[in-house]
């Protein structure tokens, strides 16, 4: 049995990354580098108007002045930011009411991601806003999501359209001078979503957005911005895969979440962009800032995330829970495998009173991957009553592989109560052994008992992404271990 | 801002430590004035500044203050008294009863050869700037070597005593347990009106194979000096480790306890206890190395926070690859009391071996109001229920302590601080 295992293990650890392909469409780009008047030529090629661009050239500045941060738990090269572009959009932007229209290498390439707009629109009802590199192509159910006053557009548009919201919330969540990846989004952010639900509105259809890093050697900045009004609901989906790539691509997005008063905002991921190669070569590097407000009383946001990709995941999803009675949730899976490094966690700042929080992170390390959870639960002074609950899992599989947990805990109130638990440990051979004594062969069995270890997260996930989350945990895991 | 004209914050203060004839002197000296004096963005000293205890100016110890000693522990015990950290013979107990075992101050025996191998091997200096401190101009501290299989008959009671204010204290004690010895070690910190004086402490433990080391750490100190502490720990082959920390009062402490478990089947225990009202500010800093497979660890810190006391507290357990079959478990408990009380954990878990089973657990609360209902329904008085209730909330901890005079002694003074609460 020790064999299988053995034999298991190396499979994972020798598992190819399926989607690796590169679509072949004609794209604009600007210059290598980056200066005052790369940010200039986004602007202008977005067309955007003058106060858009000083804030832009603002971050710029304000990013300049700032070192990039070392203190996760993840090494890699020195980035060249002069190497790389800035800016890379489809040429040809279609304009299509149907899939048919569309070009037909861009619906191969849904095919094989196994996520047919076609599919989608009739079976699950999913508004698709297609990011492919930086432009948004196509949006759907614009219709039937304009009837109840949903604003969902990509965010060159909501410049255009929205200026007063655009205004009012960019930037009020992370500002340009949270840190350096931030202020490098802020400058130089191709384009994004934006979504915002009206007063008492619930939306009734999961929002989705799925984006892939397409042109070689591009970084990809997106901006996501999303309000949910008074008693408004939304829930909105993310999902990603990129093709394999030599060079290291660098992903720095933004995205904010407001929560206005009775609001709640579900935000769900499945991350698969391509690790690099059994070597360490390629991947992606993910340094993503992603936050979300509480501002109104009684408001919920909900983090919900499956990382298996990229080379480097730099990621904190977090909640500061202003308004009184506020919520915050954060379930993760992350999967590293190779000689991928993820440092990932959440933040749940706790201003108000009776907030509460819940942070449920499983982390999965299989061959040199490093897995660290990083979170901070910080009760301020004011948060009377506040209630949280940790619990962070790492699961070892092979011994060459790292899991770590560093968490912060910080509290000022006396009524607070906080809980951390974590463990670390490997598969029990006890468990194997019981599955396979069962009839059940050491494969699915271990399967299953990673199936089950994620499980509390998967459950949060909406029903049609769980499917996807669960059939990628399968690439980089199943097939092999789960 | 430019750092020529910069004024290094230390220049008070290390002039202090020119001189010092003890190994390593002058390298650490020199150490010393490279390395930044902490900040609260120094990850390590993340939550405890430090900075202003370079603002002032220090006088070196005095060694032949007269001291009145307080009555003694009401257990028997050999009685070692270093008076403002310098040995005072005269104050101790004969230190020559336990054939085989060196009790003395380490001045005396720095020229001999296990000082020679052990010294500052167990403590580096790396980047820590009180450690290099230390290293340049010790005070003076305490040795002890213990012989191939030798016990200590009753325990040692170590009395750090300090007098006045001002001073710049730099005790240094070197442990040595040679295989299966068994010593154990009462340290208990005695300072009032000594508020402005810094006490920084090195002690480096060397524990052979199959020897067993217990240390007990007391620290009441009303009006004390600041205490920056560093107890640096190796443990060979099926050794054993075990340090039990108390802090019911003081002004700024900071316990570090670093060990590595360089044996296999080595074991390390860390129990803390601290209750802290007034502005204390309590900071244990623990660090434990599984370098070498089939370790065990077990760390459990619990402290309650009233008034406007800070609790720190951040435990790393670190696997090293290859360090298989580890068991390592940690937990911090705390209780807050009062609005401006505050606490800051951070218990970290550093893996890279997989056959492991670590884990973690904290929690931050207050007392449980269904407990305190329980107890007022039955006409207990709410003051009495909830010494009731701290007082079994430290009890695990104090259970641990297997030196069962030591823990009723202890027991005691936790409930003469919880009446104070």
């Amino acid at each position: 049995m020790a064999q299988d295992t053995d034999d298991i293990l190396r499979e994972v650890t020798e598992k190819e990354y399926a989607y690796g392909f590169v679509t072949d469409i004609e794209s604009e780009k600007a210059a290598k580098g980056l200066n005052e008047d790369i940010v200039r030529f986004i602007s202008a090629k977005k067309n955007e108007p003058e106060w858009m661009l000083e804030w832009r050239l603002e971050a710029y500045r304000i990013w300049l002045k700032m070192e990039e941060p070392h203190w996760a738990h993840v090494h890699y090269p020195k980035i060249d930011y002069q190497n790389a572009y800035y800016y890379s959009a489809p040429k040809k932007k279609p304009q299509l009411n149907s899939l048919d229209e569309a070009d037909p290498e861009l619906v191969k390439t849904f095919e094989k991601l196994g996520i047919s707009l076609e599919e989608q629109k009739r079976l699950v009802g999913v508004a698709v806003d297609v990011v492919f590199d930086s432009v948004s192509v196509k949006t759907t159910f614009q219709a039937a999501l304009k009837e109840k006053g949903i604003i969902f557009c990509s965010f060159s548009e909501a410049v255009h359209n929205h200026p007063d919201l655009i205004k009012k919330y960019l930037g009020s969540v992370v500002p340009r001078t949270d840190n350096y990846f931030a202020a490098l989004n802020s400058a130089v952010f191709s384009d994004g979503s934006f979504c915002y639900i009206p007063p008492g509105v619930r939306c009734p259809m999961e929002l989705s957005t799925y984006f892939r890093i397409n042109e070689a050697m591009t970084g990809q900045f997106e901006r996501t911005l999303l309000i949910a009004d008074e008693g408004a609901y939304v829930s909105y989906l993310e999902g990603c895969t990129a093709p394999i790539r030599d060079e290291h691509q660098l992903h720095a997005a933004v995205v904010e979440l407001v929560a206005l008063k009775d609001a709640e905002i579900k935000y769900s991921t499945v991350q698969n962009w391509y690790p690099g190669d059994k070597e360490g070569k390629g991947g992606i590097y993910n340094f993503v800032t992603k936050r979300g407000i509480c501002l109104g009383d009684r408001s919920k946001i909900s983090w919900t995330q499956v990382e298996t990709g990229s080379a480097i995941t730099w990621k904190y999803p977090s909640c500061v829970l202003k308004g009184d009675y506020s919520t915050g949730e954060f379930y993760s899976v992350a999967v590293t495998n190779n000689r991928q490094q993820a440092d990932t966690g959440t933040k749940m700042v706790h201003i108000g009173k009776g907030t509460k929080s819940t942070i449920v992170s499983k982390g999965i390390s299989a061959g040199l991957s490093n897995n660290s959870y990083r979170g901070l639960v910080k009760i301020g002074k004011g948060a009377k009553g506040a209630r949280n609950f940790s619990q962070c899992d790492s699961l070892l599989l092979g011994d060459r592989c790292g899991a770590h947990t560093f968490p912060y805990i910080e509290s000022e109130n006396p009524t607070a109560m906080v809980e951390h638990e974590a463990t670390t440990s490997k598969i029990g051979e006890d468990q194997i052994f019981y599955l396979n004594q069962r009839g059940i062969e050491t494969e699915k069995a271990v399967s299953l008992i990673v199936n089950g270890y994620c499980k509390e997260v998967l459950n949060q996930l909406p029903m049609e992404f769980a499917v996807e989350a669960q059939k990628l945990l399968a690439v980089s895991l199943e097939g092999s271990v789960g | 801002m430019s750092t020529a004209t910069a004024i290094d914050p230390k220049a008070n203060l290390l002039p202090l430590l020119e001189g010092s004839t003890w190994p390593n002197a002058t390298e650490a000296l020199a150490l010393a004035h490279t390395l930044p004096v902490p900040s609260t963005r120094t990850e390590a000293w993340k939550y405890t500044r430090v900075a202003k205890l370079f603002n002032q100016p220090y006088a070196a110890p005095k060694g032949d203050a007269t001291v009145t000693l307080p009555a003694r522990l009401p257990f028997d015990t050999t009685r070692v008294v270093f008076v403002n950290g310098h040995f005072r013979a005269d104050l101790s107990d004969d230190l020559k009863a336990d054939k085989g075992i060196v009790i003395d101050s380490l001045k005396q025996h720095l020229a001999h050869g296990p000082v020679k191998a052990h010294y500052g091997q167990v403590a580096p200096i790396g980047d820590r700037l009180f450690t290099a401190m230390n290293t340049a101009a010790p005070t003076d501290g305490l040795i002890i070597l213990a012989t191939k299989g030798t016990k200590t008959s009753k325990p040692l009671h170590v009395l750090h005593i300090t007098t006045d204010g001002g001073q710049l204290i730099q005790p240094r004690d070197l442990f040595m347990l040679h295989e299966g010895a068994e010593v154990e070690v009462i340290i208990e910190h005695i300072g009032t009106d000594a508020s402005s004086s810094l006490v920084n402490g090195i002690r480096e433990s060397v524990i052979g194979e199959g020897a067993n080391l217990t240390i007990h750490l007391l620290q009441i100190e009303a009006n004390g000096p600041v205490h920056i502490g560093l107890d640096g720990v190796t443990i060979g082959t099926k050794g054993r480790f075990s340090i039990d920390t108390t802090t019911l009062n003081g002004s700024l402490v900071r316990n570090e306890v670093n060990v590595a478990l360089a044996g296999p089947e080595a074991h390390a225990e860390l129990n803390g206890v601290y209750v802290l009202n007034g502005t204390t500010h309590c900071d244990n800093h623990t660090y434990i190395g599984h370098d070498v497979p089939d370790c065990t660890s077990d760390e459990l810190y619990k402290g309650i926070i009233a008034e406007k006391g800070t609790g720190v507290f951040n435990g790393k357990v670190y696997v090293k690859q290859d360090a298989q079959r580890t068991r390592a478990y940690q937990s911090n408990a705390n209780i807050l009391q009062g609005d401006d009380a505050r606490i800051f954990t951070k218990p970290e878990l550093e893996i890279y071996a997989d056959d492991v089973k670590c884990s973690h657990g904290c929690t931050i609360g207050r007392l449980d109001e269904k407990g305190l209902f329980y107890l007022r329904s039955r006409g207990v008085s709410e003051a009495e229920a909830r010494k009731m209730l701290s007082h079994a909330f430290m009890t695990d901890v104090l259970e641990r302590i297997t030196n069962e005079e030591w823990r009723k002694h202890l027991a005691s003074l936790i409930d003469a601080k919880l009446e104070t609460l």
